[in-house]
């Protein structure tokens, strides 16, 4: 058989002229594949060639970047003039470049390059425009960077998206005007699934002005209690004490555990002493959370503490509020003269260990 | 005879549908990977390895190692979990009553003491005979045991664990130092997040220093260049795209961060399975579903920890027979999910697929060579039909694995040479030629074993 013959059967295989379909079939899932792989592995390849070039291509533009940068940044040039002096810079690695040094920097160095940066605005702008998700979050981070009292018109356009909200929220702490503020944070106030603790932190950082806010929170938002578990946390991280006559408020008006644990921790922090009427009951609380926080705090806070009462906590049916008892008793009982380290030694020895081990 | 030929033909056309489609199906799932990887890959870039906010929110994690007979790496190890950079972490090292002197070694290498730490929860475990605290780094635990398996050595660092996260590592795993602090994230951003498991990678081949990897590169052996291949086959296309579809099945036992109290209140890892952390990922679907716990199971690409791949066809095989064991028991033991729309995705789709591909395909792909070379020692085929089927085999492996690279070299690009890349092509080809076959006949032994109830794990 020469090859004009194999030709011809194997195009009358690929024709479904022969009787052996099956032999057909197999020829064409085999093409179609073939082409696929062929594809696949050219992409690959140009994939690791364009990583190569843009790398080699990135270091060469870095080297303009930097002398331009350095110069704006130890003010020897004005930031309008350098950015008339850079290459490629509507690029994203060039916002990507101008942003590791922001991170470095503070004060007027920091201001110098925030205004360089800002005079990319434009392209920014065109990048949140852009129907990729992809361009929308890189233009959400930047503009964050640089002009972080528009993150909140994101947010509320795009909320949903998971990636966008995170990105947007991350870099919004930097706005300065009180009003947006106060907008942020009602808004970060309700993610009800990112962890309170991240969002107290965020908020930790937009400074204390916005504390008379957040007291207003924990004292009217008793149906909303994720909201006021992320305010109290907040003013406890803050350490700020305006919020603590709010205690009976809180704890009489709520039947959240969350935020029964928050202020107890809150007044643990702040050592109220003021509060530990309303914390002894807690100790009876039914969630061990709740009863854990209560413990904490009055240990930290009561005048005197007997055996006793160690004892009913070492013996509590949850094991967590013996530990952190343990652990607070530990490094307070150099202030309790009137309970030997040998004593809670032998009760977590005795009690606990009888009863965890 | 001409009935014969029938039956023949018609499985023949059995056999060939279902590889056509298991391939298309793997084929979606790298695209579903790709556009995953795409958008996780934007996040990477807008994130600050050093977000200070971040950091700060990062939950307590704690580390548990659970060993037997691991002298050989056990310090090692320890001493690469000690450089792991983390705001709050703490290591428990159970020592599942080793016969060797992994014990002494570790005592004495970082100076353990006998310390008290209280269980906090209570799953049943062998029982423990001493717990040791390191003098020189407060937050190392040595917990020694009774001897009793990987799940009740895990089971025992569980109910020591104080953090509301716990990750469970291998032994013989080595954990990039920001890779705790990457896999926690989505506890982070979604307080239901239950489970977030990280990327595994073949370690052979590749440079350690002090327990880190100082140069990635391809393993001499050639067994283990066929796992590097397998392994960005199964991380990419496989488990990033469940991820997407929410319906990840498999976290790695040798690298996930789960949370304590889920765990706990799911009856911990189960003694009397072999695949322990597969089925652990299964029963908390099952669990979150069946009492309406709203819950994500989460799998990010590069969090990475590396790990030693067998190098003798002895151990792999070893190695895949208990695999499949452990997803026959995975599986078999949660039947009632399967085809359930309680389950949502995870019922409809993740577990059907891992019963029809994962679990018959061996049996089918096996049965298939036996019938044709059956039909060309009678004569009744052809060897254009052997060698057509052949080569519709290997270019359906050989497409998928080109595609996970074409992923990886989207993404991270870890293997840095172009020749690194067109000797990973050229395994995609001879994979199909003898790997895959011995593969599939393990997976068979595997399945063989588990009828005859061995569940041997060491």
């Amino acid at each position: 058989m020469n090859s004009t013959q194999s030709l011809d059967i194997l195009l009358s295989l690929l024709m479904f002229k022969e009787e052996e379909i099956f032999l057909s079939v197999l020829l064409w899932v085999f093409i179609v594949f073939l082409v696929l792989t062929v594809f696949l592995f050219l992409m690959a390849a140009f994939l690791r060639i364009k990583n190569k070039i843009t790398s080699l291509y990135h270091k060469f533009l870095k080297k303009n970047w930097d002398a331009v940068i350095l110069k704006i940044m130890y003010d020897e040039m004005h930031p309008y003039d350098g950015f008339k002096k850079l290459r490629r810079k509507h690029s994203l690695s060039y916002l990507f470049h101008i942003e590791e040094y922001i991170d470095l920097l503070k004060g007027k160095e920091k201001d110098r390059l925030m205004k360089l940066g800002r005079m990319s605005l434009k392209n920014i702008y065109k990048l949140l425009r852009s129907k990729d998700t992809g361009k929308q979050i890189y233009g959400i981070h930047f503009i964050g960077l640089f002009h972080p009292e528009e993150q909140y018109k994101f947010l509320m356009v795009n909320s949903r998206d998971m990636n966008m909200t995170m990105t947007a929220i991350k870099e919004m702490h930097a706005a300065k005007d009180i009003h947006i503020k106060e907008q942020l944070v009602r808004m970060l106030l309700t993610f009800p699934y990112i962890s309170y603790i991240y969002i107290s932190n965020l908020l930790v950082e937009m400074g204390p002005d916005i504390v008379p806010f957040l007291r207003q929170v924990i004292e009217k938002r008793h149906q909303y209690p994720h909201e006021q578990m992320i305010a109290i946390e907040t003013v406890r991280r803050m350490k700020i004490h305006g919020c603590l006559d709010l205690g009976e408020k809180v704890l009489l008006g709520t039947e959240d555990p969350g935020v029964m644990a928050c202020w107890c921790k809150y007044i643990e922090d702040q050592k109220d002493v003021h509060q530990l009427h309303l914390v002894i009951p807690l100790m009876e609380h039914e969630d061990p959370g709740v009863r854990t926080a209560a413990t904490r705090a009055f240990l930290v806070m009561a005048d005197k503490i007997d055996s006793e009462i160690i004892k009913k906590i070492f013996n509590d049916r949850s094991v967590m509020v013996a530990v952190n008892a343990y652990e607070i008793l530990k490094g307070e009982s150099a202030n309790m003269p009137y309970l030997s380290v040998g004593s809670i030694e032998k009760l977590k020895w005795a009690d606990i260990y009888k009863e965890i081990l | 005879m001409d009935i014969l030929f029938k039956i023949v033909n018609v499985f023949n056309i059995i056999v060939l549908v279902y590889f056509t489609s298991l391939n298309i199906w793997y084929f979606l799932l790298n695209i579903i990977a790709y556009k995953g990887l795409k958008s996780y890959l934007v996040r990477l870039k807008v994130s600050s390895p050093n977000d200070k906010i971040l950091i700060n929110s990062a939950p307590p994690v704690t580390l548990l190692t659970p060993a037997f007979n691991e002298s050989q790496n056990c310090v090692k190890s320890v001493k690469s979990q000690l450089k792991i950079q983390y705001p709050d972490m703490r290591i428990l090292f159970i020592n599942d009553g080793s016969t060797d002197d992994t014990l002494e070694k570790m005592i004495s290498t970082f100076k353990m003491e006998p310390a008290f730490l209280p269980k906090v929860s209570k799953l049943k475990t062998q029982a423990v005979k001493q717990i040791y605290q390191s003098a020189i780094h407060p937050n190392l635990w040595l917990i020694d045991k009774v001897n009793g398996k990987k799940a009740d050595a895990l089971n025992v660092g569980i109910n020591y664990c104080q953090t509301p996260l716990f990750c469970a590592i291998d032994n013989d795993s080595m954990l990039e130092p920001d890779s705790i602090a990457r896999v926690v994230v989505p506890f982070i951003e979604d307080i239901r997040t239950i489970v977030s498991g990280g990327i595994i990678r073949i370690a052979n081949g590749c440079t350690f220093e002090n327990g880190h990897i100082k140069k990635v590169s391809l393993p001499k052996n050639i067994l283990a260049r066929f796992q590097v291949m397998e392994y960005l086959r199964a991380f990419y296309g496989g488990r990033l795209a469940w991820d997407r579809l929410d319906s990840s099945l498999i976290v790695s036992g040798a690298f996930g961060v789960f949370k304590h109290s889920i765990v706990v209140a799911a009856g911990g890892y189960l003694h009397e399975t072999i695949g322990e952390d597969m089925e652990l990922i299964v029963r908390l679907h099952r669990y979150c579903s069946d009492h309406n716990i709203p819950y994500k199971i989460r799998y990010l690409p590069d969090p990475i920890a590396w790990t030693e791949g067998p190098v003798t066809l002895k151990t792999l095989g070893k190695q895949r027979d208990r695999w499949q064991r452990g997803l026959l028991d995975s599986v078999l033991r949660h039947i009632k999910m399967l085809f359930n729309p309680k389950y949502k995705k995870v019922g409809m789709l993740a577990m059907p697929f891992y019963f029809i591909y994962e679990i018959l395909g061996p049996f089918i792909e096996l049965t298939g060579y036996l019938v044709f070379i059956v039909l060309l020692l009678i004569g009744a085929a052809g060897t254009s039909y052997i060698i057509a089927f052949l080569l519709v085999s290997i270019i359906m492996g050989m497409c998928l694995s080109v595609f996970s690279l074409v992923l990886e070299e989207l993404s991270f690009h870890r293997y840095p040479k172009f020749s690194h890349m067109l000797n990973l092509i050229f395994v995609a080809i001879i994979e199909n030629i003898g790997y895959r076959q011995m593969n599939s006949w393990w997976r068979i032994k595997g399945t063989w074993s588990f009828m005859r109830n061995n569940q041997s794990w060491y």
